[in-house]
């Protein structure tokens, strides 16, 4: 009878660890900011965060039980992954073209978390999805400016090497003539 | 149009379901008729003697599996469903679902996903039980029987679509079709998958 007694209540601590474990997973999932989704071994989407559906406008009615390929269309990229995430535990800031609804390309950074099951087996992968476009068009226009700015110093560097060579010229050119000038003084000063 | 007694009657019919159940309705009734359609559904269900957890529910807690049934009766009358909705509905849940996530492991492989059927069950629900009859990958069809207490028709026309989401994680061309049979003077449910 004692025992009964002694496994309800483990059991309802049990109960109760596990309901606010799940409550926290839940609001955890919902809150989290970074886009993340959980993806199966056959690269099919199986859940997604709120994050995430603000990020691809997608609903998780429309999303969930599509292949990856549906956001990421580089084909080689995804399976690459696949291989990669079954190798590896994690895979850390690889860049894809990332498709929003309606088919809108920009640029993410996608990072990889391995998920096993309690025999050790590979079940599929968290995916991170972090919007990179804003830095991406930064960083190009900053390159582009470093570039205009390369080719406009170029110039001037090449301007004054003309106008060094220009001057250096005239001052040898002085020189040779004063020679020749003395050179020629000589001569005259023998001839008279 | 529903009866009240007939309805108090599934309400107390032995067995439970997961709580997540409850979330995954409420998640269809908040995206085909936003949260007017959910106070609609909730303001019916209460005028009907029902107090159903659409925003209360855990996942994982066990509520009365006859309440759950009512819920699809009340979604379907309020909302003026026809059945291939409500076969929607099914299809509809896994993908909103709280408990896919932590049962993720299943879906690995179509092998994985029909070995773990019946545990699957198991997890979802205290009565009747997921009995495999046939996995056959070569020739493309899986057959799966279930012995459970005789529920109202709408149980199984959302199973139908439940069960094709869940086979279509591990592969798309998946399709569900349920059935009714008698084997040995007994009735049972059959679900064929065929791809």
């Amino acid at each position: 009878m004692v025992k009964i007694k002694k496994e309800n209540k483990t059991d309802r601590l049990l109960k109760e660890n596990l309901r606010e474990l799940t409550s926290y997973i839940e609001d955890f999932w919902d809150f989290i900011p970074t886009p993340i989704i959980l993806v199966n071994p056959l690269n099919i989407i199986l859940s997604i965060s709120k994050s995430f559906e603000r990020l691809s406008g997608y609903t998780a009615y429309e999303a969930v039980g599509e292949n990856l390929t549906k956001i990421i269309p580089d084909k080689n990229l995804v399976e690459n992954l696949r291989k990669e995430i079954t190798k590896e535990e994690e895979i850390l800031n690889q860049e894809a073209l990332f498709l929003v609804k309606g088919g809108k390309g920009i640029t993410v950074n996608l990072s990889a978390k391995k998920r096993r099951d309690e025999k050790g087996d590979f079940i599929g992968y968290f995916l991170t999805i972090v919007d990179i476009s804003e830095i991406k068009t930064l960083q190009e226009n900053l390159e582009k400016k470093v570039e205009e700015k390369t080719g406009e110093l170029q110039k001037r560097v090449e301007e004054l090497e003309k106008f060094h060579k220009l001057t250096v010229g005239r001052e040898l050119k002085m020189i040779e003539l004063k020679e020749e000038i003395k050179k020629l003084k000589e001569e005259l000063k023998k001839v008279v | 149009m529903l009866n009240k007694e007939e309805l108090k009657k599934i309400s107390q019919l032995k067995g439970e379901t997961r709580g997540v159940v409850f979330q995954t309705d409420a998640k269809y009734v908040l995206m085909k008729e936003g949260e007017k359609g959910l106070k609609k559904l909730e303001e019916k269900s209460e005028e009907l003697g029902f107090k159903i957890p659409y925003q209360t529910a855990k996942s994982l807690d066990w509520e009365p599996l006859g309440l759950r049934i009512v819920s699809l009766l009340l979604i379907k009358d309020t909302f003026n469903l026809s059945d291939s909705e409500i076969r929607e509905m099914g299809y509809f849940a896994p993908k909103v679902s709280f408990i896919i996530k932590l049962l993720m492991k299943y879906f690995v492989s179509i092998k994985k996903t029909i070995e773990n059927v019946p545990r699957y069950w198991a997890q979802h629900h205290t009565v009747g039980e997921i009995i495999v009859d046939k996995a056959d990958e070569e020739q493309k069809e899986i057959i799966v029987r279930m012995k459970t207490p005789e529920f109202h028709p709408i149980f199984y026309t959302y199973l139908e679509g439940y069960y094709e989401r869940i086979a279509r994680f591990t592969n798309p061309n998946m399709v569900c079709q349920h059935s009714k049979t008698i084997i040995g003077g007994e009735s049972f449910h059959i679900y064929k998958i065929k791809w």
